[in-house]
């Protein structure tokens, strides 16, 4: 009941944003890029049927998992942004416009069941975003 | 209890709603697929609760951030969580 209520919320919060898009600041947006951390460590492994891993983020660490390599590179970016405390109307507009993504070859690596376990660090963001902000 | 096994998410809720009765934490949803538990330190977890299962790892984690946080003990982590 607890999760459900919670789920509702944020289900309510989505629809709500796209009927009423939620304001959105250009120099808060910018200020919210400028915390993301320059690069991100990522650790990961096969468990469960999950794809398990350990994200550091300068002095910030979380652990995510994901179905599968979208979900679990989903997972990771909207897991920065928890921890980075950004309003999820601000994160709403971050992750639309894409933030962290693997190397193709990591993300191959994460595609292929054979592949056990690896880690990879980058962060990736348009940057002509916050400058267009 | 040393070690972890996975732990369904309506387990985990469970463990949430004990959890929102403490002092300085708030739940609120970190985007579509995460709840944030929020320490009144400003420090912020997120849990995968879209997920079936949340994975032992991850349930360790949780344990280790709110027992550092002060939070909870381990002994009170663990009596709520099973």
């Amino acid at each position: 009941m607890f999760l459900t209520v919670l789920r509702i919320q944020t289900w309510f919060k989505h629809v709500r944003s796209k009927v009423v898009p939620p304001e959105i600041i250009p120099e808060v947006l910018v200020a919210y890029y400028q915390k993301l951390p320059s690069n991100i460590q990522v650790s990961w492994w096969r468990d469960d049927g999950y794809i398990v891993g350990n994200v550091e983020a300068g002095a910030l660490t979380f652990p995510t998992q994901g179905k599968n390599a979208e979900d679990f590179i989903r997972m990771i970016n909207e897991g920065l942004l928890v921890v980075l405390n950004v309003p999820i109307e601000y994160s709403t507009v971050i992750l639309a416009n894409g933030l962290f993504a693997p190397s193709r070859i990591e993300r191959e690596k994460l595609e292929n069941s054979d592949v056990l376990q690896s880690n990879f660090g980058l962060l990736s963001f348009p940057s002509e975003m916050v400058t267009a902000a | 209890m040393g070690e972890y096994a996975n732990i369904s998410s309506k387990k985990l809720s469970q463990f949430l709603q004990w959890l929102s009765r403490k002092p300085g934490i708030t739940l609120d949803p970190g985007g579509r697929h995460n709840i944030k538990v929020q320490a009144s330190t400003g420090s912020a977890f997120p849990l995968p609760l879209s997920h079936r299962e949340v994975n032992k790892y991850i349930v360790k984690g949780f344990r280790d951030w709110l027992v550092k946080g002060g939070v909870c003990t381990q002994e009170e982590f663990d009596e709520h969580i099973t």
